[in-house]
């Protein structure tokens, strides 16, 4: 580690702490303070503090979806708020089937190109792309577009196909995940961004930013094994992402998640982006048409503090575009 | 050399020695050679979609499994490229052996490291026309009775096939996963993800190919001229192609100059005479010559004597000649000694896996259907209770086993990796022809790669549309396994994969959705199977059908009825938080 390294990590570190303290005093008044998951090398979402208080949610309205990230990142502090010069960036989609972008199988590629444009114009080194799909990894990583829009717009696409990729992490706190082999990318990149596609899923309900991390592991069965519903609000406790982006754009209402010819859509030309992974599915709920607590998922993982569930309680900003 | 001094010839000594450039026929076909022989590998051993029309193309020019096409019946039009390519041989010749067969070129290879890269000569021997009529007999007669994957037993294309894929391409990975490991110290980021390595597979691929090369290393290309059915009939052909090797017996010397770089050992040079059944057109003695006796080219030239007094020079020749070094009669002895070894070794594969019934019925028997399937060789693993699916195309099991060549192709093609060489699943007939493995992977719905590049034509080509109502097999569900009884905790994992909605979600009493299944659009992809996460037993299995069936198409009203599927209230108002 040279001197200017150092420095860096302890600006990082030093924001980090600010942003604890500053954070941990608001929460108190409602839930436990989430604590940011211990994770080696990256600066936990610290460089908001700097500035003015960011909403804890914005939901932005009535735009293509990489309109609508435009409006809602900026209306967050902009990308410089999560992604500092030179940092890695690893940004997650939902890549899970062999399925074209018409069908909203997976999250909408030309937002996942704008979200990678914006990581590098803040000049993040590196920013890769990933999913452990659930159809043959090369298939979807084609059908849903998603590998050429975000090479076109700079990242690294790599597969997540071999088990060489995941490395076993424990998971704080967890009550059914308590280990599990997560992929490298995840554990060692500087900035995690989670890009769910908002659908109906035939057996967790519905799946937006918490499921969406399923695709960070390598043995998804576990979690079927072993209370779906737990296992997806532990999932974000080794590492809860930076960002989170829920792409609504098109929404899958019945026959998630693959989607059938008859499943039924809505095309809501929505989005929600909130550094709070539970606030994000809780409004995701909304949307669907669900109370958030019809999801055993999401009352879990708030009770274990990973968030906060309570829309209400929220600093919530909506743009209409 | 010794062997340059052997002929009494008028040849003046020096002459051997200078060695013209002469035309480059010899060098092109080499690297034509390598080139198709790199391309065919890379179809076999690499991994993508973009290699599939590459695959295919190669593929598509293999005369073997277009005899097998034609043979069984099917539409000309996918064996266009290798009617092309009879058509060419019968002008042009048997240049197929020597550029277009990829055993040809790995032969070629072991050649040239057995004789030193032509240090060591080829000396001339007869030919076996019994044999290879023998075996071509035998081979004609059982891909026309059924019997594929026994006469692809001598198949250049399917031996090569089934070597790349199976012991090949675990080499390279292997090699390629050492390499990404050393590039990642270099920054860049990729991990290989190795194929399943089938140990018996690779064995049973292996063990011809290495007889064959083993041939060619200590005597040029025996195969061709005795056991390959190709080569028989591209043999027929050379003798009559207007434009092939021709040795003009006014020029010739009988200095042995050809002869000795001969790989197909088919020139007598001292009674200077070409067999051109045997000739596999490799150019080689074209550059050897020293007097411009032996010459690519049609018609017959004007000092040319006549086949007949060709014929009747040769009754002279001693069988063995008397200057041929001591070796004559041993090599010879050895060579015949040999070809019996290799015969046997090959014959004794063959029946080692006919089954205890006789070969007859296995080879042309009744399809195998259910548990019947299993030979008591069969691993008593879950998975191998359950009758094998054959990949989508194949119709009935009885028709895929009498066409499959098991060449490897589609299992080196099919992105998912589900199909796998079957060890006996299918009884000995289909020993290594493909099943799909759900344990492994599943049939990928909106794919038809093993279809699309099947070249025996095992595997009938359709739309995508009608592959994806093709029934290989179908799912039975047991709910005392399912998660959502004995855990009673969500999961649904089967109806996530289900690409038709055969397997959905339903509401339960217990709260839990369970798993409904719907035999009628249930396509046997095995989704369901792979992912269902009971243990130590599955809950939903995928077995294959004998016959493969048309499913239902999944009707427009799957999720009209609740359950977990129930859409929420209408869309959103304004924000809906």
């Amino acid at each position: 580690m040279d001197r200017r390294e150092f420095l860096k990590a302890a600006a990082a570190y030093g924001l980090g702490a600010a942003w604890l303290l500053y954070g941990g005093a608001l929460s108190a008044q409602g839930t436990a303070a989430p604590s940011p998951a211990p994770s080696p090398g990256s600066a936990p979402g610290g460089i908001r503090a700097a500035g003015a208080r960011a909403p804890d949610l914005v939901a932005v309205k009535g735009g293509e979806a990489e309109a609508l990230f435009d409006a809602g990142i900026a209306t967050l502090g902009g990308m410089s708020a999560f992604v500092r010069p030179g940092q890695s960036v690893v940004v997650k989609p939902n890549i899970g089937w062999d399925q074209g972008p018409d069908t909203a199988a997976n999250t909408n590629p030309g937002l996942v190109g704008r979200i990678v444009e914006h990581c590098l114009a803040a000049g993040a080194k590196k920013v890769y792309v990933f999913d452990n799909s659930c159809d043959t990894w090369s298939l979807c990583y084609k059908s849903s577009m998603i590998e050429r829009y975000a090479k076109e717009a700079g990242a690294a696409v790599v597969p997540a196909n071999a088990s060489g990729y995941y490395q076993e992490v424990t998971f704080p706190g967890a009550r059914a995940v308590r280990k599990a082999r997560v992929h490298e990318l995840v554990i060692e990149s500087d900035v995690f961004i989670n890009v769910p596609v908002l659908k109906h899923h035939s057996g967790a309900g519905m799946t937006a930013a918490m499921k969406n991390l399923m695709g960070i592991v390598w043995d998804r069965q576990f979690f079927h094994r072993n209370d779906l519903h737990q296992c997806i609000a532990d999932a974000c406790l080794y590492r809860k992402p930076d960002l989170n982006v829920v792409d609504a754009y098109k929404v899958m209402r019945t026959g998630g998640p693959r989607g059938y010819a008859s499943s039924v859509y809505d095309v809501a030309k929505f989005q929600i982006l909130s550094a709070d992974i539970v606030a994000a599915d809780a409004a995701a709920a909304r949307t669907l048409g669900f109370e958030p607590s019809r999801f055993g998922y999401i009352g879990k993982a708030a009770a274990a503090g990973s968030g906060r569930d309570d829309l209400s309680k929220l600093d919530i900003r909506r743009l209409s575009l | 050399m010794s062997k340059a001094t052997r002929r009494v010839s008028p040849r003046p000594r020096d002459t051997r020695d200078t060695r013209r450039p002469g035309p480059p026929a010899a060098t092109l076909r080499a690297i034509a050679s390598a080139l198709f022989a790199g391309l065919f590998v890379a179809g076999f051993a690499l991994r993508g979609s973009a290699f599939d029309p590459v695959a295919g193309a190669i593929v598509s020019t293999q005369l073997f499994p277009a005899a097998a096409r034609l043979l069984a019946g099917s539409a000309i039009a996918g064996s266009a490229a290798a009617i092309v390519v009879i058509a060419l041989s019968a002008l042009f010749g048997r240049v197929y052996c020597s550029t277009l067969c990829p055993l040809g070129a790995a032969q070629d290879a072991a050649a040239a490291a057995g004789h030193k890269g032509g240090r060591r000569p080829y000396a001339y021997a007869r030919g076996r026309p019994l044999l290879r009529a023998a075996a071509f007999v035998a081979v004609a007669v059982g891909l026309s009775l059924g019997a594929g994957s026994y006469a692809a037993i001598v198949d250049p294309y399917s031996l090569s096939g089934r070597f790349v894929r199976y012991a090949a391409r675990p080499a390279i990975q292997a090699v390629a996963g050492l390499a990404s490991a050393a590039a990642r110290a270099f920054g860049a980021y990729l991990r290989v993800a190795p194929d399943a390595f089938d140990p018996k597979a690779a064995l049973v691929a292996t063990v011809p190919v290495l007889l064959v090369l083993g041939a060619a290393f200590l005597r040029g290309r025996p195969f061709c001229d005795s056991l390959c059915p190709v080569g028989a009939v591209l043999g027929v052909l050379n003798r009559w192609a207007p434009l092939r090797v021709r040795l003009d017996d006014t020029k010739c010397v009988a200095c042995g100059a050809c002869e000795a770089v001969c790989k197909s050992r088919c020139i007598d040079s001292a009674s200077k005479v070409l067999e051109s059944d045997r000739c596999v057109s490799c150019f080689s003695c074209l550059q050897a010559c020293p007097t411009g006796a032996l010459g690519y080219g049609p018609g017959i030239k004007a000092g040319h004597s006549s086949r007949a007094a060709r014929l009747a020079r040769r009754q002279h020749r001693p069988a063995v000649r008397d200057g041929d070094e001591s070796a004559g009669l041993d090599r010879r002895a050895g060579l015949s000694r040999r070809s019996f070894l290799k015969n046997t070794a090959i014959g004794g594969l063959a029946i080692a896996g006919l089954p205890s019934r006789s070969a007859a019925a296995a080879a042309l028997g009744t399809p195998p259907s259910g548990t019947d399937v299993r030979s008591p060789l069969a691993p008593p693993a879950s998975a191998a209770r359950l009758a094998p699916a054959a990949p989508p195309g194949a119709v009935s099991l009885g028709r895929f086993l009498s066409r499959c060549t098991a060449c490897g192709l589609c299992v080196a093609r099919c992105p998912s990796g589900v199909l796998k060489p079957s060890w006996f699943r299918y009884g000995p007939r289909g020993l290594l022809a493909p099943f799909l493995d759900y344990d492994a992977s599943y049939c990928q719905y909106e794919c038809t790669s093993c279809l699309d590049v099947c070249p025996t034509g095992a595997l009938d080509r359709m739309s995508l549309a009608e592959k994806k109502l093709v029934q290989m097999g179908t799912a039975a569900l047991v709910r005392d396994k399912c998660i959502v009884v004995t855990e009673k905790t969500a999961c649904g994992a089967c109806a996530e994969h289900c690409p038709t909605g055969a397997v959905r979600m339903i509401a339960a009493p217990t709260g839990v959705p369970e798993p409904l299944f719907d035999e009628k659009i249930c396509i046997g992809c095995g989704a369901c199977h792979h992912i269902c996460p009971a243990e130590p037993d599955k809950a939903i299995t995928v077995t294959g059908k004998a016959e493969h069936a048309r499913a239902a198409a999944p009707t427009k009203d799957l999720f009209s009825s609740g359950g977990d599927g129930a859409a929420g209230e209408a869309g959103p108002e304004e924000f809906p938080f």
